[in-house]
This record gives structure tokens, C-alpha cells and sequence, in this order.
């Protein structure tokens, strides 16, 4: 990982450790001045056992959030450095033709026309390299895509590696492991080929068994002569392996290779500290020869931080909610503990301690919470992840085979923040808890009476206009900045801040805080496009969802805790009509109104819970359901196929005429694509060439696309005109939408190019024809292009890049793109897995790899959906925090009502209705909590799927709300919400009445 | 089991024969009674007097149910309370008990209505009926204006009228009152005395009272002395029905 929160991860834990070093230096020293206060406040902590251990699961909730979130970073950035390792091996550096290499990830089509070049140009490497004690490696290879069938077993592999290199150079680039031992490519005679386990399990193929190679000419009758085990450049997958000179007079260009590999001294990950130098040194001598150094092992490493970080962003923006709920939960559990003990406080105040000591005192039995809670919270954190990466595991594997095997990681550096970060908040918290509990009046505090209302008029009355200043100019700074999240905050701010004006000018409190939440509740959950009516248009990200629903449950909980007896009072009428029911239903709401501010925080928290989840998983899996539209998603065809870069085919509609085994007639349309990588920048701003791609679109696929556009070029009526356009008037082209500005930002995460486009938003406006300029590296050739169009969101990544006709990319780079993939509309009533399988054998020479539209879409959903119930259980975390909130008010109350369940008991209530009144009590919290979390939730998911209606590409998204699964997670929630009371709910109707009347 | 709401003819309403208990708290055992026999009629107001400590209000407790006994027995109206399980207790104790504590021991959370009909909800009685018997029990201790407040918002006499009407609102056999004028100054306790001997002799309730106070010792019909867990002396008071205001 690389970043958190925008920050810089190592300068993020030296920051936080020399902050957690003075917090706690601080402390130290006021415990050395004052160790009698270190006393007191430390056997507190002993004092219940019981008590303590709930305060620490209380405290170490948040740290147990931030420590999945980082963790689950930590993982993700594993497992792509991993696969980046299994890809590479010992290979660092790749020395290739210029623009030969493009990797956007999406694992469909290959470039034609890459050159070859003279395997001589290894000497020359070595002789720059010779002496300098970088490298222990270099070896001219071969890498390709090929085809291979093992007839006997009657299986076929579309998609193979084949891994050719000069077996005498291979000492560097670690050991083949054959099944007797290590072997080496020499041992190889004439047509034996080794196979990694991959490749031998797909074909079901064992040394000594046949196979039949295919790689654009004559296909190779070959023996499999051993499975090994190699990671070398590109044999993470399915791999085959024969040396060099074998290769190359299979594919017919003897002394050509593609690559040289260079691997740098060290291992498979510390070499590539030694990239800089060795590509310092080569790039001087390449560049005449037509020749770049790729350090590929350093860029994938990185990527694999970056994908690191955007995951741990992802997570720490949906923890956000559960991480304040989190801080509320310690703000509740301090208050109460003071509440416990306001009597000693108060005696400690009347013989002589000061404020400041039993700020101190606190804060002492505070921090020795803390330091445990954090400790043992970011510990279950890394647990926690554990079961995530489990769940994720699966979802990836549906989504990427086995490419990308996900495996659990946690560094130390990821514990240390999450500790870190945990300590601190809750040092805050509780330095702000003892400083209100230590505000008391003692007379009342000794005799345990309830706090006299302090008036403080001029505080109260400059807080309120020192709020409503503020929140006018964070209004009116995010009016400027055409800001959403200021914008929210400032107007709810101001609306906040007039509570207390209110209530000072005699309105009784019940109306204002009810004026002022409903308030703050109808206006964030306006339309969007009101919003922008009154304050012109404002940009939205991720921190306006935080910021509005942070907002939005503040004032739902104000105007609940304010007008609960209205609501109460209706359901005891309905409810007390049962006469068993009555005397209880009366005490377990009264309580609740009782204590506002109990209350209130601890709805606060479930709400704010149930509200995320809610919002998450309704508009998430609106999005994911907006992508389930095979007509959307195939562009108008069924099947979608591939070959490798040595294998194109010129004109599939002849080649699918001739094709063995297909019938003519249920293939309708057969359309297909060219590939190539280039660099390319906006022309006339300036700015340098970035490798991008660029797909060459043959005339059928032209006419027969239905791909959609998200934004169509002022000249241009509707996406047919556009693709026609491209196919009559050559130098047109369209884009992908990733690399277009926005105004709203909801992703995480950055394009894989740096090539983007300026001058207009996606989202807003129209946008002028803008003209770009694309440069083919390897044949230093340059051509303009106009692009008239971009590709809606909802358009497959397969998709991405430059596309314009074939006709124009091979006038523009003639020889070098040619089409390797391919998609075919059928015929009706023909069934779409049977035709890609036919196709795929039909073309097997060609080493075609082809799948139906359905089963790619089905595919890229279910990991989707996945990940959406991963993220719900994610952010589900909060709701232990709302059971945690109950199960400490439980046991609280049980203390502090013993006397009156004493009563209870005297006058007539059975056990049972004593559990009873304690359990509708929690009832009424929780399922207060989730009636009015999963309403606001649906109504925030409902304003942001009808503002992203209003946005290209979204124009028919609906929102669809998974009823089930939340059902499920509220009735599990409530569920354990009720066990969580039990425990306190049992022990209250075990108290014997005479000993609990004792208790004055 | 059911539980008999009449006596036999001619027993009394609460009879303790030789009770014992003792309290175990593990490092010293405290003998609280020891071998307390007493006998209460039907109408009759007792005080139960003695020194702190002396097992004034743990007699109470295990007279009215409130804690077990070790050895002895305790009637109410002719049945055992060693025989009823703690629910038959509990039952019992809201059909025909009602409890009067030194510290009033209101629900803070609910208005004083709403904790005088408590025990009624309790007795399911329709909402309606117990609401109105409610107040008018309020109406009985002089506290009708005042029974939408909650505790917080009563004086301590105001409360203790407000706990005497709960207690008596269910109707009861026998009222126990443990200090029910610990907690208030002298003529908020000569109020409180007067209502109790009022209700006593207007509506022939019965009570135990488990007080320090010799005023209000000298207000019953009875003054049961204990010492060190037993019952020392009785006292059979000539003219105590004399209100406030007309000495004995």
C-alpha cells in the first residue's frame, strides 16, 4: 500500500507513532507528578472484571475497523505483488521492440505485427551490463501465445504460454523443477516439450503422452517429455517450454527473439531496487536498435501497491460510518462509567481534588483501557480480514480463474497504524468524556441527584453563532469550489447552530430540535437536482455520502428522541391492549425517553449503521443489476472470442464460411477487432505522449454494435450515427470513459493509462469533436484522429482504449494490427455456449479462445455481487458496534434501576416480565434503529439513482433493493441484539427484591 | 397451586411461627431473626420498633414474601408462603399486598399515575379501568392535581402519598410500610401517619410498619420491639386511632 487517506503510508505511521509517543509521554509525566491519581484511577480498571472486559470490547471496536480495512489492503496488495511474481519469476527487466507491450488488464486481444529482432542484440547487453554486478541473468527468450491438443485425451488448451529460452543462460533465472529433480531445457530432443501442472491438467496430459502444438504455421507433433514447475516471464497459467533454437523453427524465424530477459542480483522481489541502474545503463544502447527496457517487475510491484491502496480506500470509506458509530460507542461507554461513578467523584471533589485531578483520574483508567483495546482491536482486525480474504478468495477465483489466488497478508506497519489510529481516537474521546463528567455540582453529584440545568446563556449563545458563521462560510467556500460536500455540511451546520438560538429565544425544546432535525433530514434528502437549483451545480464524491449521511441521522435521531412519546404512546395504545403486555411495555418505554442522551447516541449508532449498509448495498447492487443486460454488455453479439498476436485472422467472415464444423447459418454476423499498444495525448494541449491503446473496428462490427455511448460529439444524433460515421469517414474514433473529467468522482482508484482527455465533463455539457494524436512506438509512425464519441460506464472493460475503423489504423500503421478479436452475432434460437465451443474448435490452429456473451456477463456479475455482500458484511461490522452499545446500556441499567426492579418484584412483576421489560427496552432501540436506518438508507439510495439517471450512461438504472439479504442481516442483528441483553436481562430478574430495596 | 384469598374463620392475616434467618456472607454469619413468632389481624395497625440492625425490616421482608426464610413458617390468611413457588409469591403480592419504602421507590421514568396503576397492569386490569382506579386512589391520599407528574417534579411527602396510593390501589389484605417517614421532615411525617391511620380505620386496611419513630409507633394499634433478632417485648396501645392534633 502506498496511501492512506491521500497520505503517504510511511508518513502516515511516523506522524501517527510520534503523535502516539507525546499523547502517551504526556500522560506519563502527569502520572509521574501525580501517582496517587495513577492509583485511583488504575484499580478502577480491576475493580470488575466483568465490566472492564466489556469497556475494552467496547473501546477496541473502531481500531478493529481501521485494522480490516488496512489489512484488507495489505492483502490485496499481496496477492497482486504475488501474482506479479509468479508472472515475472526471477525476470526484472524486459528488453522488447518498441510498443510492443500494453497491458490494461483486460486479458482479451493481442497486438499483431510485433517485431522480432536479432537474438545478437543479447551480446550487446551483456557487454554494457558486463562488470557492473546488477544482473545475474540474461538470456534471449521467446514468450508467445500459442494453442495446444492433446488429441488422445481429445482436450484442448486455446490458451497457452510458450516459454523458449537459451537453456545455457537460464542459471539466473531459478531452477525448472521437473518430477525427478531439477531439469533443464537442454535435456529436451527433438519434438519433447516440457508442460507446467497447468497446462498438463487442463490437457490431462502426463509425460510420455502426445500433443499437437499450434502457433500460426505448421503445427508440432510433440511428446510431453516432464510437468515442471517454473515461474518464469508469463508462466503463471498454462505454460509450455522448449529452448530457444526449438522455437524459433517452430514459428519460423530462426535467430529472431522477442525479448531479452534480464534478471538483477537478489531475490524475485529485492532485485527490482536494481531497475533504475540497469535501465540507466541500457537505454542509451537499446534505443538505436529499435529496442526498449521494460522494467516490468518494478511497475507490477507498484501497481500492486496502488491496487493495495485503492482496495484499503474502499474499505476505509465504508468503515467510516461503522468507525464514528465506533467513537460514539466510546464516548457512551465513558459517560456511563462516569454516571457509575458520580458519587466518589463527587465525594473526591468536596474533600479538596480539583477538577483537573479527576479530569487526570480518568483519563489514567481511560488510557490503561485504551492501550489494551487498541491492542487487542487491531489484532481481531487482521482476524476479521482473515474471513474476508476467504469470502474474497471465492469471488476473485469466479471472476479470474486461477490467475489471481488470493492469499491473507498483514505488515506490522498496517497493525502499528491501526493501533495507532485507535489509541488516539479514543484518547481524544476519553480526555473529552472526563473533562464533561468532571463538570459537576457536587452536593447533587454526593447524593446522586440529578446535574441542576446549567444555564451558560453567552456560551450557548456564541457556540451558536461562532456554528452558524462557520457553516455559512463552508457554504458559501463550497459554492465556489461547485462543491457538494462543503456545500451539505455548511447548510447543515447552520441549521444545527440553531437549536440553541431557538431555545434561547423561549421556543420549547421539543419544537426546535424537531424543527431543526426534520430540517436537516428533508434538505439532505432532497433531489440532487434541487440542490443544484438553488446552489448551482456542485461536484459529489464519496466524502458527500459520509458527510450527508453523518447529517441526516443526526437530525432523525433529534427529531425520534424528541417526539419518541407520540410514537410510544400509539404503540402502547395498540399494544397494551394486551394485559400481559401492558405493565411491561410501559416501564421499557419509559426508560428509553427518560435518558435523551442515551438514547439518542445509541441510536445514533445503529442508525448511522443500518443507514450505510442500507445505502451500500441498494445502490451497489442497483449498479451491479444495471450491468445484467446481455444486449448492453455483448454490444448486440453473442459470442466473444480471441486469439494470441501470432495467430490473427484477416477476414473472420471468409475464415468462419470455411471454418470445419460450423454451420454457415448460425452465425449471423462475424465482426472483429484489431489490437495494437501506443502512446497518444489530446492534441494542442501540450501534453506528452502516454501509452494507451487503440482497436481497429472492422466494418461489420461497425454496422452491427450496439454498444451505447455515454457522450456523443455536437454534430453527432445518436450512437448509430457515430458508429456510422466512423465507418464512412476515415480518423474517427471513440473513447472509454475512464479516461474522460468528471464532476461527480464515486471511483476509487486511478485509470491504468495517464493518457486522458480535457476540456469537458463526462457528466455535464456539451463536448466539441477533440482531436488526438496516436504514435505506433515501433514503427515511429503518427496519425490524427477525431474523437466523436465516448463509451458509456456501462460498456465492458474489454472495451477500453481508442477505437476507430480497422481501415484507418491500417493505413495509419500498416502490418501492424490485425484482428485477434472477435465477435459474432447468431443466428436466433442458437444456443450461445454451444456455438463458442464449436467456434473455439473450429479455430483451435489459431489458438481461439471464445465464450458466450451470457457467461461472460454472468461471471463478471457474480464476482460483483460477491464483493457487494463482502462490502455489506464489512460495513455490517458497525452493527456489532450498535449490539456492543445495547449490551453496555443493559448491563448500566441493571446497576443503576437495582432498587427499582426491587419494586417491580415487591409489587407483583414475575421474573419473566423483569427479562422482558429489559428486552423490549433493546427492541425498541434496535428496531427503531433499523426501521428508520433501512428508510432513510432506501430514500438516500433512491436520491443517488435518480441523480445517476440523470447522468450519461445510467439513464435506465432503477433502484433495486435486495429486501432478502437485509432482511436477513437485521433479523441476525436483532437477533444477537437481543443476546447481547439477555445476559444483563437475566441477572436483573435474579435480583431478590428485599436485598435490591436495601440499596438506597 | 391457587392462592386463597380468604382466611379461615377466626385466623389471622399474617402469622409467623419461629422464623428464622440468617445471612451468610460468607467470612460472618448474621442471625436476623431468631425465632420470631408473631400473629397481625385483619384490621389491625402494628409498628415493628427497635434499634438499627436490630431485624426490623429483614422480618418485614420475609413476612410479605419479599425474602425466604430459613426455618419457620410464615401464614398469610391460613397458607404457608414456604409453600408457594416464587411466581405463586409474586402473584400473591400483586393481588393482596401493597408496599410502602422509606424512599418512596417511585418509577422515576413514569408519572405518578401511571406508577399508582402499575400494580393493576400488573393484576391485568384493562388499561381504562386501572387508569381510573388509579387516580382514584390518588384522589383517597389528596394527590389528584398532581398525578400527571413524575417523581422528580414531587416533594418527598407528595411522593410518599403517591407510593401509599400504589400500594393501596390493588385493594390489598395488608400494607407493609418499612419507614414510611424515614425520609421527610416532622409534619410531612405526621401527614403521612394521619393518611395510613385514616385508611386503616375508614377502610380497614391492614398494616405492618417498621419504624424508628416512637410518634409513629404510638399511632398503632400494636408495638411489636425487637433486639438482636427477636421479638422482646408487645405493646397493646390503648386509643391510638387519634388523629393528628388530638393527643392520646
Amino acid at each position: 500500500m502506498r496511501e492512506l487517506f491521500g497520505i503517504p503510508v510511511d508518513t502516515l505511521l511516523t506522524v501517527l507513532l510520534v503523535a502516539l509517543g507525546l499523547a502517551i509521554g504526556s500522560v506519563g509525566v502527569l502520572a509521574i507528578r501525580h501517582p496517587v491519581l495513577v492509583k485511583l484511577g488504575v484499580r478502577n480498571v480491576g475493580r470488575r472484571r466483568g465490566r472492564t472486559a466489556l469497556i475494552v470490547v467496547g473501546l477496541m471496536l473502531g481500531t478493529t475497523i481501521i485494522a480490516t480495512a488496512l489489512t484488507t489492503g495489505d492483502t490485496m496488495s499481496h496477492t497482486i505483488r504475488g501474482t506479479a511474481v509468479a508472472a515475472l519469476g526471477q525476470t526484472d527487466e524486459l528488453v522488447s521492440a518498441k510498443g510492443a507491450e500494453a497491458d490494461l488488464g483486460t486479458r482479451l486481444g493481442s497486438a499483431t505485427g510485433v517485431e522480432y529482432f536479432d537474438e545478437a542484440a543479447v551480446e550487446r547487453i551483456e557487454s554494457e551490463l558486463a562488470g557492473s554486478d546488477l544482473v545475474d541473468g540474461i538470456t534471449p527468450a521467446i514468450v508467445e501465445q500459442i494453442a495446444v491438443q492433446a488429441p488422445v485425451q481429445r482436450q484442448t488448451e486455446p490458451r497457452v504460454t510458450l516459454f523458449a529460452a537459451d537453456p545455457a543462460r537460464l542459471d539466473g533465472f531459478g531452477t525448472i523443477e521437473g518430477s525427478g529433480g531439477p531439469v533443464s531445457l537442454a535435456d529436451l530432443g527433438t519434438n519433447e516439450v516440457f508442460l507446467n501442472d497447468d497446462a498438463a491438467e487442463e490437457l490431462g496430459v502426463r509425460a510420455g503422452d502426445r500433443v499437437l502444438v499450434f502457433g500460426g504455421g505448421p503445427s508440432l507433433h510433440a511428446t510431453v517429455r516432464d510437468v515442471v514447475r517454473y515461474e518464469g516471464a508469463g508462466t503463471a497459467d498454462a505454460a509450455l517450454f522448449l529452448p530457444l533454437a526449438e522455437a524459433q523453427a517452430f514459428l519460423g524465424l530462426p535467430g529472431k527473439v522477442r525479448h531479452v530477459l534480464i534478471s538483477n542480483r537478489g531475490d524475485k522481489i529485492s532485485g527490482a531496487a536494481l531497475t533504475d541502474d540497469v535501465v540507466d545503463r541500457l537505454e542509451p544502447v537499446l534505443a538505436p536498435l529499435g529496442l526498449d527496457v521494460d522494467p516490468s517487475k518494478r511497475d507490477a510491484l507498484e501497481a500492486a501497491d496502488v491496487a493495495g491502496s485503492t482496495f484499503m480506500a474502499f474499505f476505509t470509506t465504508f468503515g467510516s460510518f461503522s468507525i464514528a458509530a465506533g467513537i460514539l460507542l466510546i464516548f457512551l461507554v465513558f459517560v456511563m462509567l462516569a454516571a457509575e461513578r458520580r458519587g466518589e467523584l463527587g465525594i473526591a471533589r468536596a474533600i479538596g481534588t480539583r477538577r483537573g485531578h479527576l479530569v487526570q483520574m480518568f483519563t489514567f483508567e481511560g488510557v490503561t483501557y485504551d492501550l489494551a483495546a487498541a491492542f487487542v482491536g487491531a489484532l481481531v482486525g487482521a482476524g476479521v480480514a482473515y474471513f474476508m480474504v476467504l469470502v474474497m478468495a471465492q469471488a476473485f477465483n469466479a471472476a479470474a480463474g486461477e490467475s489471481l489466488q488470493i492469499e491473507f497478508a498483514v505488515t506490522l506497519r498496517s497493525l502499528l497504524i491501526a493501533y495507532a489510529l485507535g489509541v488516539l481516537l479514543t484518547l481524544a474521546v476519553v480526555a473529552f468524556s472526563a473533562w464533561r463528567v468532571s463538570t459537576m455540582t457536587i452536593s447533587t453529584a454526593i447524593r446522586n441527584l440529578p446535574e441542576p440545568p446549567v444555564p451558560h446563556r453567552r456560551r450557548r449563545l456564541a457556540l451558536a453563532l461562532a456554528g452558524i458563521g462557520f457553516g455559512l462560510l463552508l457554504t458559501v467556500s463550497g459554492m465556489a469550489g461547485d462543491a457538494a460536500t462543503p456545500t451539505m455540511v455548511g447548510v447543515s451546520l447552520v441549521v444545527v447552530s440553531l437549536v440553541p438560538i431557538l431555545c434561547l429565544a423561549g421556543v420549547p425544546e421539543r419544537a426546535a430540535y424537531t424543527a431543526c432535525g426534520l430540517t436537516i433530514v428533508v434538505t439532505l434528502l432532497l433531489p440532487w437536482r434541487l440542490w443544484e437549483t438553488v446552489f448551482g451545480r456542485l461536484s459529489m464524491d464519496f466524502s458527500s455520502w459520509i458527510a450527508s449521511g453523518l447529517m441526516i441521522v443526526v437530525g432523525a435521531v433529534w427529531t425520534i428522541v424528541f417526539n419518541a412519546d407520540v410514537l410510544l404512546g400509539a404503540a402502547m395504545r395498540v399494544l397494551g391492549r394486551i394485559r400481559s403486555l401492558a405493565p411491561v411495555l410501559r416501564l421499557s418505554m419509559a426508560y428509553p425517553l427518560k435518558s435523551r442522551f442515551r438514547t439518542g447516541t445509541t441510536l445514533a449508532m445503529f442508525t448511522l449503521v443500518v443507514f450505510t449498509l442500507v445505502t451500500g448495498t441498494a445502490a451497489n447492487g442497483s449498479f451491479i443489476r444495471a450491468f445484467e443486460n446481455e444486449e448492453t454488455f455483448g454490444g448486440g453479439f453473442d459470442v466473444r472470442a480471441s486469439t494470441s498476436g501470432v495467430t490473427p485472422i484477416e477476414d473472420i467472415g471468409a475464415a468462419v464460411a470455411e471454418a470445419p464444423g460450423l454451420r454457415a447459418d448460425d452465425i449471423a454476423v462475424s465482426a472483429s477487432q484489431s489490437f495494437l499498444p501506443i502512446e497518444a495525448t489530446q492534441s494542442g494541449t501540450g501534453r506528452d505522449l502516454e501509452p494507451y491503446v487503440v482497436r481497429g473496428l472492422d466494418p461489420a462490427f461497425l454496422e452491427h454494435t450496439t454498444f451505447d455511448l455515454g457522450k456523443i460529439a455536437r454534430g453527432y444524433g445518436s450512437p448509430r450515427e457515430v458508429w456510422e460515421a466512423i465507418g464512412s469517414q476515415p480518423g474517427l474514433a471513440v473513447v472509454d470513459s475512464t479516461i474522460v473529467p468528471r464532476r461527480d468522482n464515486f471511483n476509487f482508484g486511478a485509470p491504468a493509462t495517464d493518457f486522458r482527455l480535457s476540456g469537458f465533463y463526462f457528466d455535464e455539457g456539451p463536448m466539441e469533436p477533440i482531436p488526438v494524436e496516436v504514435g505506433d512506438r515501433q514503427s515511429g509512425r503518427r496519425v490524427k484522429l477525431t474523437v466523436i464519441g465516448i463509451l458509456s460506464d456501462s460498456t465492458p472493460f474489454e472495451m477500453a482504449g481508442i477505437s476507430t475503423s480497422q481501415e484507418t489504423l491500417e493505413s495509419a500503421f500498416p502490418g501492424r494490427a490485425k484482428p485477434t478479436i472477435f465477435y459474432f452475432r447468431l443466428a436466433p434460437e442458437v444456443d450461445a455456449a454451444a456455438a463458442a465451443a464449436q467456434i473455439e474448435s473450429a479455430f483451435l490452429a489459431y489458438g481461439m479462445e471464445a465464450e458466450s456473451i451470457e457467461k461472460v456477463m454472468r461471471d463478471a456479475t457474480a464476482a460483483s455481487i460477491t464483493f457487494n455482500r463482502l462490502i455489506q458484511g464489512f460495513m455490517g461490522l458497525g452493527l456489532i458496534v450498535g449490539v456492543a452499545a445495547l449490551g453496555v446500556i443493559s448491563a448500566r441499567s441493571v446497576v443503576e434501576r437495582r432498587q427499582q426492579i426491587g419494586v417491580m418484584r415487591a409489587i407483583g412483576f414475575r421474573r419473566r416480565m423483569v427479562q422482558a421489560s429489559f428486552l423490549l427496552e433493546s427492541s425498541f432501540l434496535a428496531l427503531t434503529s433499523i426501521v428508520v436506518g433501512t428508510a432513510l438508507g432506501l430514500l438516500l439510495a433512491w436520491n443517488i439513482i435518480d441523480d445517476q439517471r440523470r447522468q450519461p450512461s445510467w439513464e435506465n438504472l432503477t433502484l433495486v433493493v435486495p429486501w432478502v439479504n437485509l432482511a436477513v442481516i437485521f433479523l441476525l442483528v436483532y437477533a444477537v441484539a437481543l443476546g447481547a441483553t439477555l445476559a444483563p436481562a437475566l441477572r436483573a430478574s435474579r435480583i431478590r427484591p428485599a436485598e435490591a430495596l436495601r440499596y438506597e | 397451586m391457587s392462592i386463597p384469598t380468604q382466611a379461615p374463620l377466626g385466623a389471622p392475616l399474617v402469622e409467623a411461627r419461629e422464623v428464622r434467618k440468617v445471612y451468610d456472607t460468607g467470612k460472618v454469619e448474621v442471625r436476623a431473626l431468631n425465632g420470631v413468632t408473631l400473629s397481625i389481624e385483619h384490621g389491625e395497625m402494628v409498628a415493628i420498633m427497635g434499634p438499627s440492625g436490630c431485624g426490623k425490616t429483614t422480618l418485614l421482608n420475609c413476612l410479605s414474601g419479599l425474602d425466604a426464610i430459613d426455618e419457620g413458617d410464615v401464614l398469610i390468611e391460613g397458607v404457608s408462603l414456604r409453600s408457594m413457588s416464587d411466581r405463586e409469591r409474586t402473584d400473591y403480592r400483586a393481588l393482596h399486598m401493597g408496599f410502602v419504602f422509606q424512599f418512596y421507590n417511585l418509577m422515576p421514568v413514569l408519572s405518578a399515575v401511571e406508577n399508582v396503576e402499575l400494580p393493576l397492569l400488573v393484576a391485568r386490569l384493562p388499561q381504562g379501568e386501572a387508569r381510573a382506579r388509579a387516580r382514584d386512589a390518588l384522589a383517597l391520599v389528596g394527590l389528584e392535581e398532581r398525578a400527571d407528574h413524575v417523581p422528580d417534579e414531587l416533594s418527598g411527602g407528595e411522593r410518599q402519598r403517591a407510593t401509599i396510593a400504589r400500594a393501596l390501589v390493588n385493594d390489598p389484605a395488608v400494607v407493609w410500610a418499612d419507614e414510611p417517614t424515614g425520609d421527610l421532615d416532622s409534619e410531612n411525617a405526621q401527614e403521612i401517619v394521619d393518611l395510613m391511620r385514616r385508611l386503616n380505620l375508614e377502610r380497614g386496611l391492614t398494616f405492618l410498619i417498621v419504624t424508628h419513630d416512637l410518634s409513629v409507633g404510638r399511632r398503632a394499634d400494636r408495638i411489636v420491639r425487637m433486639l438482636d433478632g427477636e421479638i422482646v417485648e408487645e405493646q397493646r396501645l390503648e386509643a391510638p386511632h387519634v388523629l393528628a392534633g388530638h393527643p392520646a
